[in-house]
């Protein structure tokens, strides 16, 4: 089941790439290549962490524990 | 390119309404207090007014520049972009949180089989297209699909009048005064204070002397709305089932006896969201556009939707989660964001103003 | 741009959009349903429930056309399981009926007596949660037999049995003796603490082989303490709630002419409204039921004029004691006999005195069954039909 989602992600995230690829090429700035490839690695690595389970614990938790010690 | 694009103060009110309604109806804080969540409402409704006009009034001293621009003016290049960031994080969290809320409806009410992650997927792909196209579009299309959500609580009111009980409402202030204005402080971050986003947008409206009375239109629509549907579901379904169900609007639309309109709901649900997503990621591209110089936001649109629907899944592990932080801790975190940094920037902003007018009368 | 590539990436999009937004997954068409329009809870014996589904068969009725069911063999179908929980035992259905069971235009719910009696609160909670189901559905309890047997029966008037109970029911407006209630006024009668609700009664008058709806009475109703049924109020006093709740509308009273003991007069209620005051002396609570209706003159026995002044007054009183005497009838039964608070006095009491509420609520029973009630009808005969005076038969 896990290796189907894993390459339905992969399989997703090349039909990405090369939607935008003629996009890309036209801009042919070095900046928006940077930018626009350290997405899709965020993204990617997101996606693949929670699809293994292996993802860490939400920013939301973070979130909860910083307002929970200067609220309450 | 960026500055070509230009929505009419029409399409500013409708975006506007659309965006604080947005998933307030589906997490609806106000459940706290049950039979006096209308007043709850009605205090908040109130304090918008102050608070987005402040917002407003942080645009007029700060004329034709986006919130990440004031804040890279006011603070500096190194603080003020450290700023942004965090603006950035809040924007793409708080569109995050839109479709997970928006997600979890529909899996929960309408498609109890599918996997949550593919109504956030599949929901996406439309709004990414629209977001490639711009904001014109998005303005346009959300005039035109704005309609739905008021004539559908219209036709709920219609068919639900017989089965209201006005004495629901009582007793009224049960539980006195605190609890209702704790809730208000709630109800004031989300959803009205989310139009703290609105600054990234006013630069984009055409006649900006009207942004005032545009947001205030805007602020009283969507006011009379939630007390309409806050009175309405009070008075069908009474105190405890207002604060044991999940989504108070569906639930009243199933009481009532004869034709099924709860479609209505998921319709006008998905129309809400859209709108506010929408804005919410057209922030954020616009945010990374300016805060690295780009001079076009259109190749990121689809990483960061990616982005934001893979956030959407981890943020919470169940639906209990999602309302109990809605409640506790999204009002607080939300307050740097929507009162702390602007009130540092109102007062920067007058001060420089001040500075000017003296500088050019001497 | 018009490369194959794009072409194939922007149909693979469109396919994936209406794929995903139009719940393709969840998508169970309606060949694949079975419409469940009535459901019947009995109580088989202490860990084991029987389910009775009647659902739809829509062959059968898309053959017979237009036709109103007089050869109506088998428009619906009715079907039991047995189980020890209400969600396993609706599962159990799918061994038998080929289709999956979809509740959204789900009617009447019939409660067997037996499993009235031992609670109905922990089905309810089924209901309530179940996302297709809507909390619309009329409810009733089957006395003296089975709601499985109550299901089965057929209707010479409609192709769907459980249709025609469930209009029979919505008749309530105009002959006070039924009384209709919904799930989700059963729920939240449920919900208030020491309010306790009542459902309408179903039963079988004559016992035939082949039950038809003509042999089922529908009229009186069950008391309720919390979620368990503990007695039954018979016609004349479901006419009274009916007045305390103010659910009657249009229906007859029939009382004898003031002039004439031996003769009966026919005076139809055009309207009614209740309502119900409270007070607080002291310790005492003060309820005041007050009606006010109208109504006109359906038919009479004797020849009098009754249209005059001083007739139409005696006939008024005649009216308003009748009325009176119903509505102290239910007010005794509830306070005296089942000390059940069926009328929602507590619930009143918590809306515009939230204090005493407080104080008063773990001991509500004894104190709704000393609650002083007063009752007030006032009635006015508005006209008498096309004619003034009887015809004087000569």
């Amino acid at each position: 089941m896990t290796i189907k989602l894993i390459v339905l992600l992969i399989v997703i995230f090349f039909i990405v790439i090369a939607i935008d690829m003629p996009y890309i090429k036209k801009k042919s700035s070095k900046r928006i290549f940077t930018i626009y490839f350290s997405l899709i690695v965020i993204g990617f690595i997101m996606s693949l962490l929670q699809i293994i389970d292996k993802a860490p614990e939400s920013p939301v938790v973070l979130i909860e524990k910083i307002v929970r010690y200067i609220v309450y | 390119m960026l500055k070509n694009i230009e929505i009419s103060n029409k399409e500013l009110i409708i975006l506007m309404a659309g965006f604080i309604i947005g998933d307030s109806i589906i997490v609806n804080i106000a459940r706290a207090v049950k039979q006096d969540a209308w007043i709850s409402i009605i205090i908040s409704w109130v304090f918008a007014y102050v608070l987005i006009g402040m917002y407003v009034y942080i645009a007029k001293l700060n004329p034709n520049k986006t919130l990440i621009e004031i804040l890279i003016d006011i603070f500096g290049k190194y603080i003020g972009r450290i700023l942004s960031v965090l603006y950035l994080w809040y924007f793409l969290h708080l569109s995050s949180l839109i479709f997970r809320s928006y997600s979890e409806y529909i899996s929960i009410v309408v498609f109890p089989e599918t996997p949550r992650i593919f109504i956030t997927a599949f929901s996406s792909v439309a709004l990414v297209i629209g977001l490639k196209y711009g904001l014109e579009t998005i303005a346009r299309t959300s005039m035109i699909a704005f309609i739905i959500p008021p004539i559908s609580i219209i036709i709920i009111l219609l068919r639900s009048f017989k089965h209201m009980d006005i004495t629901n409402i009582q007793p009224v202030l049960e539980y006195g005064m605190n609890p209702i204005l704790k809730t208000s402080f709630g109800l004031l971050t989300f959803p009205f204070g989310e139009a703290i986003l609105f600054l990234m947008i006013f630069t984009f409206v055409n006649k900006k002397e009207k942004i005032l009375k545009s947001s205030f239109i805007s602020i009283t629509f969507v006011g009379v709305l939630l007390i309409i549907i806050s009175l309405m579901n009070i008075m069908v379904l009474g105190p405890e089932m207002i604060n044991r169900n999940y989504f108070n609007l569906h639930r009243t639309s199933t009481v009532v006896p004869g034709a099924i309109i709860d479609p209505f709901i998921t319709v006008s649900q998905l129309v809400l969201a859209a709108i506010q997503i929408w804005i919410c990621i057209y922030s954020l591209l616009i945010g990374i556009t300016q805060l690295f110089n780009l001079n076009d936001y259109k190749p990121f649109v689809i990483p960061i939707v990616i982005i934001s629907v893979s956030l959407s899944n981890w943020l919470y592990n169940n639906v209990a989660e999602m309302f109990r932080i809605a409640q506790e801790i999204y009002p607080y975190y939300a307050i740097p964001f929507q009162f702390i940094i602007p009130i540092i920037i109102l007062i920067i902003s007058l001060i420089k103003q001040k500075g000017n007018s003296k500088s050019t009368s001497t | 741009m018009r490369t194959i590539l794009y072409k194939v990436i922007l149909t693979l999009i469109i396919i994936s959009i209406l794929l995903g937004t139009t719940g393709c997954w969840d998508n169970v068409t309606l060949i694949e349903k079975a419409i469940v329009l009535g459901i019947g809870l009995d109580k088989i014996d202490d860990d084991t429930i029987e389910v009775t589904l009647q659902i739809i068969n829509p062959v059968s009725l898309s053959s017979q056309g237009n036709s109103s069911g007089s050869t109506n063999t088998n428009n619906v179908w009715v079907h039991s399981t047995q189980g020890d929980t209400l969600f396993d035992t609706i599962r159990k259905q799918l061994q038998t009926v080929n289709r999956k069971p979809y509740y959204s235009h789900l009617q009447l719910i019939v409660i067997g007596e037996e499993l009235a009696r031992s609670g109905i609160g922990e089905f309810l909670d089924f209901f309530e949660r179940d996302q297709e189901l809507r909390l619309a559905p009329n409810v009733v309890i089957a006395k003296d037999t089975t709601a499985k047997k109550i299901l089965s029966a057929k209707s010479d008037l409609e192709n769907i049995p459980a249709m025609h109970l469930m209009e029979i029911l919505l008749n309530d407006k105009s002959d006070f003796h039924i009384y209709n209630v919904r799930l989700f006024d059963i729920i939240t009668s449920l919900n208030f603490p020491k309010k306790n609700p009542t459902i309408g009664k179903i039963e079988i008058k004559e016992e035939v082989s082949e039950l038809k709806i003509a042999n089922i009475d529908v009229k009186g109703a069950g008391i309720f303490l919390e979620d368990k049924l503990i007695g039954w109020i018979d016609d004349d006093s479901v006419e009274g709630l009916n007045y305390i709740l103010g659910k009657v509308q249009n229906g007859l009273i029939i009382v004898k002419d003031p002039l004439n003991e031996e003769e009966l007069v026919t005076i139809e209620q055009k309207r009614s409204d209740t309502k119900i005051g409270l007070n607080i002396e002291g310790d005492q609570f003060k309820y005041s039921i007050n009606i006010k209706a109208q109504g006109t003159i359906g038919g009479q026995q004797g020849e009098d004029d009754l249209t005059n002044q001083k007739n139409s007054k005696m006939l008024e009183k005649k009216v308003e004691d009748s009325i009176n005497k119903k509505v102290q009838n239910i007010v005794d039964l509830a306070q005296n006999e089942y000390k059940s608070d069926i009328f929602g006095f507590g619930e009143k009491l918590y809306k515009e005195y939230p204090d005493y509420w407080k104080n008063v609520e773990s001991n509500w029973e004894d104190e709704f069954s000393n609650a002083l009630v007063e009752i007030n009808v006032d009635f006015k005969i508005i006209n008498s039909g096309l004619i003034d005076s009887a015809n004087e038969i000569e």
